[in-house]
């Protein structure tokens, strides 16, 4: 052959050999496609069988849930149907009604009262403790000042300890403090220190104190007891724990009140713990979180969220503020600002009742959980409670001194996470 | 003084309680069931009606339903009596409308008052 046809051939040869590899290549490239695909298929199929299983899951847990507020409340009417039976029938024997009662006979009926009201407290402390446990107990946080709340304890407790020949005192630094908390139920924690005090101390005092921490408030109930051993003190706040401390005079304890308290305290976000010398004294302290801070609205409506993806519904949420709310503040002053803010907030949740969730900071913002609510619902409700909220501040004179805006978001449609809808409902 | 009905499953209820309301001059007439209460409610109009809307075999937040919605007793007093704490029905039931709204065991002195406060209403001359 002539030079110029072998190399056309070693050309030629070359070329199908790069064509083969290519066609090598190839192949394997589908192969490994091939492999790739049907991983992702068989990922996929793995994926959908997990839905099911969660849908599954999720329809179990309601069920559960349902179970839950279904037991607290048949166990509750079962409880306390013999036992108002058993209170008016003793009342109706002890009133003569049913003709007159001897002496002796006044004695055991009297017992057997007071033992059926012991009884009652017990019914009412178990509810409230499984209430607390089975998470069905709803705390509405909000501002709350340490001062007022201190102060309606002593006055109620005062007549008590004079009784008792104990002298009652507060310690609380001056000036404006406040929790982030549910009133009611802090006020519960604070009885319930100070009766127990009150009942296992015999001679002395018994001071209430707050110290301000960085961010939360400490309450202490300090009293010249008896104590509590050292062997004890583990088991203070356990249910149906009663001591060998000799009990003072008036109603004999349930053995629940510190657990209750207990679980408001960790339900506020707090802790309780106790110190006590035997013979010197105990104290009882527990903290609340302060002021409710940026997050405080976040957790309304990260509720909201969770109760809407748990019940597959939309939800929104409606923002309120009071415009210029400094220079509105120092127009009113501190007391009646703080007094508008508490009733705009008591106004809106009427006016939602059922439907939505509402919360507020000193700072004049209003925040509005508005449950099975969508974009076009909103707006009807945003209206109702504009009328309501200005109906409310003509009555008091204040159209003038408080301009009010509104701004709203809906979930999923404009925002789906909680600080998002927060940003979405302000900015409006 | 007054005539009242109660509705409640409970008999040892209704037996206390007639004997309470006796002493104090009430005539008392007894429905044990949500059926028996509209039926007797269908023959005759009391002056109050203390009503259990717990009541195992149900209906008496519907017979509270039915007053409201019935001409002639729309306006009918009605005091709620509960041995539940549920929420959601205490709401509807404030909705509805009631006298007041008692959880069991109930306070007999603020029945007895409560009682008498509707009792003066129902007496009072018609407002022109």
């Amino acid at each position: 052959m002539s030079d110029k046809e072998d190399i056309k051939n070693t050309d030629a040869a070359a070329y199908v050999l790069k064509l083969k590899e290519t066609e090598e290549e190839l192949r394997k490239t589908k192969e490994e496609l091939e492999t790739y695909t049907w991983g992702l298929e068989k990922t996929n199929e793995a994926i959908r069988h997990l839905y099911k299983e969660l849908e599954i899951k999720n329809i179990e847990l309601k069920k559960l849930d349902h179970l839950k507020s279904e037991f607290v409340s048949t166990v509750s009417h079962e409880l306390r149907t013999p036992l108002s039976i058993i209170k008016e029938g003793i009342s109706l024997i002890m009133d003569e009604v049913t003709g007159a009662v001897n002496e002796r006979q006044r004695k055991y009926l009297s017992i057997s009262k007071q033992n059926v009201d012991r009884l009652e407290r017990i019914i009412n402390d178990l509810l409230n403790i499984s209430k607390i446990e089975a998470g069905k107990i709803e705390i509405r946080k909000r501002s709350v000042l340490i001062r007022p709340l201190v102060e309606q304890l002593v006055t109620s407790f005062e007549p008590k300890a004079k009784e008792r020949g104990l002298y009652l005192k507060t310690d609380i630094p001056a000036g404006d403090i406040e929790i982030c908390a549910d009133e009611d139920k802090v006020m519960q924690v604070l009885i319930n220190l100070v009766g127990n005090a009150l009942k296992f101390t015999e001679k002395g005092f018994i001071e209430i104190s707050a110290r301000e921490k960085r961010s939360d408030v400490e309450f202490s109930v300090t009293d010249t007891g008896s104590g509590i051993a050292k062997n004890d003190i583990p088991r203070v706040f356990d249910k149906f724990r009663q001591f060998g401390r000799q009990d003072g005079p008036g109603e004999k304890g349930t053995g629940l009140g510190l657990s209750i308290s207990k679980g408001i305290v960790e339900m506020h976000g707090g802790s309780i713990w106790v110190e006590s010398e035997p013979g010197r004294g105990t104290r009882f302290t527990f903290t609340i979180p302060k002021y409710c801070t940026e997050t405080f609205f976040k957790e309304h409506v990260k509720n909201g969220l969770e109760e809407a993806l748990k019940n597959e519904t939309k939800m929104s949420v409606i923002y309120i503020s009071i415009v210029d709310y400094e220079a509105v503040r120092q127009k009113l002053g501190k007391e009646r600002f703080r007094e508008v803010v508490n009733r705009l907030e008591g106004i809106l949740q009427k006016s939602l009742r059922r439907a939505g969730d509402v919360a507020a900071k000193d700072t004049g913002e209003l925040i509005a959980v508005v449950t099975s609510c969508d974009k076009d619902n909103v707006q009807h409700v945003k209206k109702r409670l504009e009328v309501v909220l200005y109906d409310f501040l003509a009555r008091e004179n204040l159209r003038d001194a408080i301009r009010l805006q509104f701004g709203y978001a809906t979930y999923p449609d404009e925002a789906r996470t909680d600080d998002d809808l927060i940003k979405r409902a302000r900015e409006k | 003084m007054a005539k009242i009905l109660i509705v409640e499953d409970e008999k040892d209820m209704v037996q206390v309680m007639m004997e309470r309301l006796d002493s104090y001059g009430h005539d008392v007439d007894v429905a044990f069931d949500a059926l028996q209460a509209m039926m007797k409610l269908s023959k005759y109009k009391p002056d109050l009606v203390l009503l259990d809307i717990s009541m195992p075999a149900g209906g008496g937040l519907q017979v509270l339903r039915n007053i409201r919605m019935n001409i002639r007793l729309f306006a009918l007093p009605v005091i709620i009596m509960t041995g539940s704490q549920d929420e959601k029905i205490k709401e509807e039931a404030k909705k509805l409308g009631v006298a007041a709204y008692y959880i069991k065991p109930l306070d007999i002195n603020v029945l007895k008052e409560k009682i008498a406060e509707i009792v003066k209403e129902k007496d009072a001359p018609e407002e022109a």
